[in-house]
């Protein structure tokens, strides 16, 4: 069964349907947040609650975006509505530093180099962050991702120029830091 | 407004983005696939139906109340104290010109 059939049985009311469309997108949900929340556990808990969401919604599925495209629209929009609660309490920049220092240990535990632009790209702004990911990772357009973020596409567009200027610069003070050290 | 970039910095500008993609396919295949089995899924679609279900109930019952309750409160006072029902009727009309009239000159 292919995914518009499997979504059209899950709308008609066949959990098995759904169950098998949750399990053929987890990964790549789990993944996409990831990417963006720089958390695994936030990650799972998001991948949860966008599943769970989205059985609520089912029947505003339109068939007009691909049903992973749906899914990473309702994610982005948990992650963020996520972010600004989280920025209300008081440690969450220590939390988030916490959290990056986890996830570079996660990743060279796994025999890979932690990347310095993963380290700017987590200190974006969420709105940033997502777009130059959506854009440039997963190859959505900026009329897809304002759509998306609920926003226009020229701000989307502004978002990822502003983005990737602030990572290149970012970038340059660290090389100078590493070129000044090793004299 | 967006600054147009010259040559040598569009070329910058490339090279990030190159590194931006490097560094998230890193993060990509740090973590393997830990996909759950199909009977996990089942399991969790389920509880959520019936979560949900439980909630519309939930939400219907609560409505119905509501209805009920404001639609004795205003035959009550229309049978047995018309006054203060007309009364009522007025304040609200009245209420809602102001309010517009309010809007319309914020406006």
């Amino acid at each position: 069964m292919d995914e518009n059939e499997l979504v059209k049985s899950a709308k008609r009311g066949d959990q098995l349907a759904l169950a098998k469309l949750f399990q053929n997108n987890y990964t790549f949900l789990m993944k996409f947040l990831l990417k963006i929340s720089m958390n695994k556990d936030l990650a799972e808990e998001l991948t949860q609650e966008t599943f769970t969401k989205s059985i609520e919604k089912l029947h505003l599925y339109n068939f007009q975006s691909k049903f992973s495209t749906w899914l990473i629209s309702m994610a982005t929009n948990l992650y963020i509505d996520n972010r600004r609660k989280k920025k209300r309490e008081r440690n969450w920049k220590l939390e988030k530093e916490q959290d990056i220092r986890k996830l570079k240990w996660q990743i060279e535990n796994q025999n890979e180099e932690w990347n310095d632009c993963l380290d700017i790209l987590s200190t974006l702004k969420e709105e940033h962050r997502t777009a130059i990911i959506l854009k440039h990772y997963y190859g959505y357009s900026y009329d897809e991702i304002g759509e998306m973020l609920h926003v226009s596409p020229g701000t989307i567009k502004s978002r990822i120029h502003h983005g990737i200027l602030q990572i290149r610069k970012e970038l340059d003070i660290s090389e100078e830091k590493t070129r000044s050290s090793a004299k | 407004m967006k600054k147009k970039l010259g040559p040598q910095q569009n070329e910058e500008y490339e090279a990030t983005l190159k590194q931006v993609e490097e560094g998230l396919e890193k993060l990509n295949r740090s973590f393997a696939n830990e996909t759950p089995s199909l009977d996990w899924f089942r399991e969790m679609v389920a509880m959520e139906t019936v979560k949900n279900r439980r909630r519309w109930y939930k939400e219907l019952g609560l409505f119905i109340l509501m209805a009920i309750t404001i639609l004795t409160i205003v035959l009550y006072t229309l049978n047995e104290l018309p006054v203060i029902f007309f009364l009522s009727q007025f304040v609200v009309t009245l209420f809602i010109f102001i309010y517009r009239h309010y809007k319309m000159q914020r406006r």
